[in-house]
């Protein structure tokens, strides 16, 4: 008799599942975007900081569009592959990425033929700044006399690392290098699997600055291992009052980072990219999402789907400039 | 002599992989380009082979005998057939999956392993259902793992309408 | 004091335990499950956890993956399929002993010194993290390499049968490891140009592939419907553990120590460790031939050391936010989104949450003995479902397991290729574990290499200037030499008693 009960109910189940997707199936297609979850590809790992940005702009954008937004981590490869599932999904507005600054990069790295022109922008809404990080018995105080110690030391003395061989971090620091009148690669490179892993090495004096954003330094510097001496931002970041920009610091106009914001493939209908910007505009401003990245010590910035285009366009440059300084330009 | 074509293959992927390592591009400010290591690998295969090769040459004039067993043994075609099967589903599965879908494709496999080793029909039908059911329930909806839908299930929504 | 009432009050929640009996369940199935490993099980628990509040959500995912390591020994006893890296190193010798009826004693002692291991690591934990920490930090490249390396001839010398083929078993895992971006120069090796290949090859889906897959391959290969397994009505989960404990605790609490000392080391974990303590357990052992013939101190060496590293990669996680393996990585992940900042001051801050965490990490290994018994109850499906119908099953998971850890159709055709040529090569005699650890092991060495030689300006002599690296690798060259040290000593030994 269960049996049969079961039976009976898998098979209501299956039928009435059948049903009820077939008559949302059977409406315009735009007439009531959307109608089905959203898949939001990220293209970093599950735990990280891109990670828990996508998650928390995905349950605000949530929370505005009525539909489930189901985060899909895509990861490896310096962000090729997660940024290629983007670019190659349908442009239908039911799968969108978080994409992030490597999509300025990769392609100047001859990593892939991937350019901003294969996105379809949204919406920016996140910006982080790098930071510049030192052991915290490090004889320098401040910024300025840490860029004269590198100025005056013969090239190649001081060793940074942070990410890999063309990783933000890299190309920012190796910038603001350029930006204070020295070569690119007057500081040493050494690549690394990321923030963390390049923090011990830090505190262990294999090597001496760290350029990653200031909240992947957060623990160290509570620890009191290490300390950060500018942060690369129009102003001081909200959670490290104690931080001064490097504008403070040396004058600097100079400001690189790495931006993240929601894109999907080219060619997505406009109509979609509007009832989308909208929800994220007000996703963003959400107290949800507002107050996570307000602990994260992870910088805010809102651009909408065009001026975020126009932003895309303008890195790309920035970062040609750099990668070609720096000598990692493909042929 | 099988160690002995072991060996070889060994060299011979050695060698390869030697050969594709030197075309990786190289970096200034390296001391050792990202074809150190896989070279390295490549040395390794080539001398662990040569090392079977020997040493199986070494031994074979003692064991010829055992190579006639070996020969006698006459290798069973039909069961290495069988042993790829296995493979040869899994090769249907990535092949069909985006039109016939998880759920479909998996029973279809199940099914016709279980057929294989002479399950009886009723059993093999309900289990194959009710299995890739299980699994593509718990996994798409429990723990959001994307198993395509397929296109078929999309068309037959049309159907039926 | 007040930190840790605190501590208490927050885990003595109806919700906490519900989690916690909850997530144990999900945790001993999905390790249980022929081709799903104990890192998806985290991996999947992570969007679910976002909805939590801190404690619940930790104490998910530490119950979740101290049970799923365990019960990845369980498809592991009965089908040779190890769930982790680390129970490659002793997934062979619980299989011998499940061919000859001892499947459940196998399992019992390996659940007993999996909580031993577990929670001598918390205590570990909970006294010494931040002197513990301070030693992790001393680890630099140096150090680093020679500890992989150290690592890697183990799984040479204790393999048994020809080392030439375990040398070689050993590089074909290296070489797998060198595929995708290479993090020095950022090239793209071996990838052609497929982008799913540029970020590496992940251990899991050629972990299905070298030992699930060619278990089912061997399966329908040979036409016998017989069990390889044996049951017996004798085999008792609990009955001999007493005096397994009593002839062996020496190899419990030397697995542990050494478990939770690497584990604490973030560049090594427990891989490497359950790797190191069974060779040390064999070279002290009495019984060395019986070591990789179904003996059990081998998996009271390895069994308690895998264990206990887990507990160990939680102290540069808790106390720097510097990850030790791959599940504490997503843990600090998940404590930064609940605004629980990895570092000293957790340890401070007087909310009690790491005495919370402390709490649930013994609770979660207690609760492993009654439900890992249950489990290994239960495990007698394995026995009693008839191949014919338990194949198919294990097939179709592999897939989707491989599938899942990355959404990739790539990993998928992954399993199947690294299957197929695991296959031929097992059919003569190549043994497969030293492979997994060169896969796991490969990009810790080669990194570290590379990023010691960028410092030394390519001096090799860097690698001995330092002491900790220094020791370290004289013990590597010792282990290497000692076969030759030996010999020589033999013939030495033979000539002088011919002249006397």
């Amino acid at each position: 008799m269960q049996i049969i009960d079961k039976h009976k109910k898998i098979k209501t189940a299956l039928l009435s599942g059948i049903a009820i997707t077939t008559l949302v199936a059977c409406g315009s297609v735009l007439a009531d975007y959307p109608e089905k979850p959203i898949t939001l590809i990220v293209p970093w790992a599950a735990g990280g900081g891109t990670d828990a940005t996508a998650r928390t702009i995905g349950r605000a954008l949530e929370e505005q569009i009525g539909q489930t937004v189901n985060v899909v981590n895509r990861t490896g490869g310096s962000g090729v592959v997660g940024h290629t599932a983007i670019t190659s999904a349908d442009p239908d507005g039911y799968t969108i990425g978080l994409a992030t600054g490597e999509v300025n990069m990769m392609h100047w790295l001859g990593l892939t033929d991937l350019t901003y022109r294969d996105f379809t922008p949204i919406a920016q809404v996140n910006y982080d700044f790098p930071g510049v990080q030192v052991a915290s018995d490090a004889p320098y105080d401040s910024l300025e006399e840490l860029v004269e110690a590198i100025r005056e030391e013969p090239e190649g003395t001081f060793i940074a690392s942070g990410t890999g061989q063309g990783g933000v971090w890299h190309l920012a620091f190796a910038g603001f290098l350029m930006d204070q009148g020295m070569e690119a690669d007057r500081v040493m490179w050494l690549p690394s699997e990321g923030a963390a892993p390049a923090m011990t090495e830090l505190v262990s004096g294999g090597i001496d600055i760290v350029p990653s954003s200031v909240p992947e330094a957060r623990s160290m510097m509570e620890a009191g291992r290490v300390k950060s001496l500018g942060v690369m931002a129009p102003e001081r970041i909200p959670s490290f009052p104690d931080v001064p920009t490097i504008q403070e610091e040396l004058g600097t106009d100079y400001q690189v980072g790495e931006w993240r914001g929601i894109a999907g493939p080219k060619g997505m209908d406009p109509e979609i990219v509007s009832t989308l910007e909208a929800a994220l505009e007000k996703a963003y401003n959400s107290d949800t999402y507002q107050d996570f990245m307000y602990n994260q010590g992870f910088g805010t910035e809102w651009r909408n789907a065009e001026e975020f285009g126009k932003l895309m366009e303008e890195m790309d440059v920035v970062f040609g400039e750099i990668v070609e300084q720096v000598g990692l330009a493909a042929e | 002599m099988r160690d002995f074509l072991i060996g070889l293959t060994f060299i011979i992927a050695g060698c390869i992989t030697i050969y594709v390592a030197q075309q990786f591009p190289t970096i200034q400010s390296l001391q050792y380009g990202p074809s150190l290591f896989p070279s390295l690998v490549g040395g390794g295969f080539c001398i662990g082979g040569l090392v079977l090769a020997l040493n199986n040459y070494r031994n074979s004039k003692d064991s010829l005998q055992r190579i006639k067993l070996e020969k006698n043994k006459a290798y069973d075609w039909k069961s290495l057939l069988y042993s790829l099967l296995p493979a040869i589903l899994i090769i249907f599965y990535i092949l069909s999956i985006d039109y016939l879908g998880s759920l479909l494709t998996m029973s279809i496999m199940m099914f016709i392993l279980m057929k294989v080793r002479k399950t009886s029909t009723i059993s093999a039908i309900s289990i194959s259902a009710i299995m890739s059911f299980t699994i593509y329930y718990a996994f798409s909806q429990y723990l959001l793992v994307p198993l395509p839908q397929g296109d078929l299930f999309g068309e037959v929504k049309q159907w039926m309408l | 004091m007040d930190a840790v009432i605190n501590g208490v009050y927050l885990v003595f929640s109806l919700e906490v335990f519900l989690v916690i009996i909850l997530s144990a369940i999900f945790g001993i199935f999905v390790g249980a499950i022929p081709g799903l490993t104990a890192t998806m099980a985290v991996a999947l628990l992570v969007p679910i956890t976002f909805y939590m509040d801190p404690t619940p959500a930790i104490a998910a995912i530490v119950t979740t993956s101290a049970m799923a390591i365990f019960a990845g020994d369980i498809p592991g006893t009965y089908l040779n399929i190890p769930g982790t890296p680390a129970s490659a190193a002793y997934v062979s010798e619980s299989y011998q002993l499940a061919k000859k009826g001892r499947a459940r004693e196998a399992l019992g002692i390996n659940l007993i010194c999996s909580v031993f291991g577990g929670i001598f690591g918390t205590i570990v934990l909970i006294i010494t993290a931040q002197s513990l920490a301070e030693v992790a930090l001393k680890f630099s490249a140096f150090e680093y390499f020679w500890l992989a390396i150290l690592g890697l001839s183990c799984s040479i010398f204790i393999s048994i049968g020809s080392k030439t083929k375990a040398f070689l078993s050993l590089l074909f895992g290296i070489l797998l490891s060198t595929v995708g971006l290479d993090m020095m120069s950022g090239a793209p090796r071996f990838t052609f140009g497929i982008a799913d290949l540029m970020g590496g090859i992940n251990f899991i889906p050629v972990m299905i592939g070298m030992f699930a897959l060619n278990e089912l391959m061997n399966y329908y290969g040979s036409s016998s419907e017989k069990k390889n397994i044996a049951a017996m009505s004798k085999d008792n989960v609990f009955s001999k553990a007493k005096g397994h404990i009593k002839n062996h605790w020496i190899n419990m609490l030397r697995g542990s120590t050494i478990g939770t000392l690497i584990g604490a080391l973030p560049g090594a974990g427990a891989d490497i460790a359950a790797w190191i303590s069974y060779a040390v357990g064999k070279s002290r052992s009495r019984n060395k031939q019986e070591y990789g013939k179904g003996n059990i101190e081998g998996i009271m060496d390895a069994s308690s050391a895998n264990n206990s590293g887990i507990s160990g990669a939680w102290v540069p996680a808790l106390v720097f936010g510097i990850p030790g393996d791959s599940i504490t990585a997503i843990v600090i992940g998940v404590l930064y989104m609940k605004g629980m900042n990895p570092g000293p001051t957790i340890f401070m801050d007087g909310s009690g949450l790491i005495y919370a965490l402390f709490i649930v990490f013994i609770i979660a290994n207690l609760m492993m003995l009654p439900i890992g018994y249950i489990a290994i109850k239960l495990s007698k499906i394995f026995i009693i479902t008839p191949s014919r119908v338990l194949m198919p099953i294990i097939l179709c998971f592999c897939i989707v397991g491989a599938f899942a850890i990355n959404n990739s159709i790539i990993d998928i055709w992954l399993m199947l290729i690294v299957g197929f040529v695991a296959f031929l090569l097992v059919r003569n005699g190549f043994p497969m574990a030293p492979a997994i650890l060169g896969l796991v092991l490969g990009k810790t060495v080669e990194n570290n290499f590379m990023s010691a030689m960028m410092r030394t300006d390519g001096n090799f002599l860097g690698f001995f200037s330092r002491p900790i690296s220094a020791t370290l690798g004289v013990i590597v060259i010792l282990i290497w030499l000692s076969p030759l040290i030996i010999k020589s000593f033999k013939w030495f030994y033979n000539t002088q008693n011919h002249k006397a």
